[in-house]
């Protein structure tokens, strides 16, 4: 008697990568301090509000992004000096910046995330009793 | 410095080619290089028959302060860069030879996310006739 062959189920294979391959780019980033804290902008031009992903686990710090990089319909290209890429900077937070009291926000292309200092580690002046 | 569209190879590619344009010390410079040498920002550009689409990259740059103009056959695009820590402002400006000559009309620009996108549409040929074929 013939083995019946079980049923097999068909493999899903995975869709075909619809996108070109984007190159991975660390942005260009400017980090500094202010007084409450640091801040750090990092150049996405390209990008949407909506698709920039900025995330926390733990201390690291990710930012993410990709740019739009379409071809208009019907054109050909002449000239390429914008790659499409994937924008990506992944960093360690110092002890100092309190995770929690992170705010991001996405102007002109520019991603600007604050980085708040804990209070306690802000400079407090304290009060001198007389003796 | 102008950038004729139709040159396939232009000695700046090979400077793009040797310092990587993936790697961060690549990107730094070639933006400090683009700045010194009036190829900044960036440009993508399009054409068809009706005429061509312009996209440049230029974040962190206010929109209403972008200056593009056409001028006979150049198309022109200036601008300033704030730089965040500094403050301090650099001016940019880069010029395009075009093919042919546009009106203020034809072109339009619009920035969005850090892409500045001019639309510029080609004039109809005044001097195109159509000549008939005779069968000999």
């Amino acid at each position: 008697m013939n083995a019946i062959e079980k049923n097999k189920t068909t493999e899903l294979a995975p869709a075909a990568e619809q996108q070109e391959a984007r190159l991975d780019v660390f942005p260009s980033v400017v980090i500094f301090e202010d007084q409450d804290g640091h801040v750090l902008e990092a150049e996405m031009p390209g990008a949407e509000e909506r698709n920039v992903r900025v995330t926390i686990e733990g201390r690291t710090l990710t930012v993410e992004a990709e740019n739009a990089a379409a071809n208009p319909d019907g054109y050909t290209q002449v000239m390429r000096e914008i790659e499409p890429v994937r924008y990506r900077a992944v960093m360690d937070l110092p002890e100092r910046i309190d995770p929690s009291a992170i705010k991001a926000s996405f102007k002109h292309g520019v991603l600007r995330v604050d980085l708040p200092h804990r209070a306690e580690t802000k400079a407090r002046r304290i009060a001198v009793a007389a003796a | 410095m102008k950038t004729d569209f139709y040159s396939e190879f232009y000695p700046w590619q090979v400077l793009d080619r040797l310092v990587g344009f993936d790697t961060q010390l690549g990107r730094l410079l070639d933006t400090r290089t683009r700045f010194r040498t009036g190829r900044y920002p960036r440009v993508n550009v399009w054409e068809n028959t009706d005429g061509l689409i312009l996209e440049a990259e230029v974040p962190g740059v206010d929109p209403a302060k972008i200056d593009v103009a056409v001028e006979n056959n150049t198309l022109s695009i200036k601008g300033v860069r704030q730089d965040a820590q500094s403050g301090e402002a650099r001016e940019f400006e880069r010029s395009f030879a075009l093919p042919y000559s546009v009106s203020t009309e034809a072109v339009k620009a619009c920035c969005k996310n850090g892409i500045l996108t001019i639309t510029l549409a080609r004039p109809p040929s005044a001097n195109r006739r159509q000549i008939a074929v005779e069968a000999a």
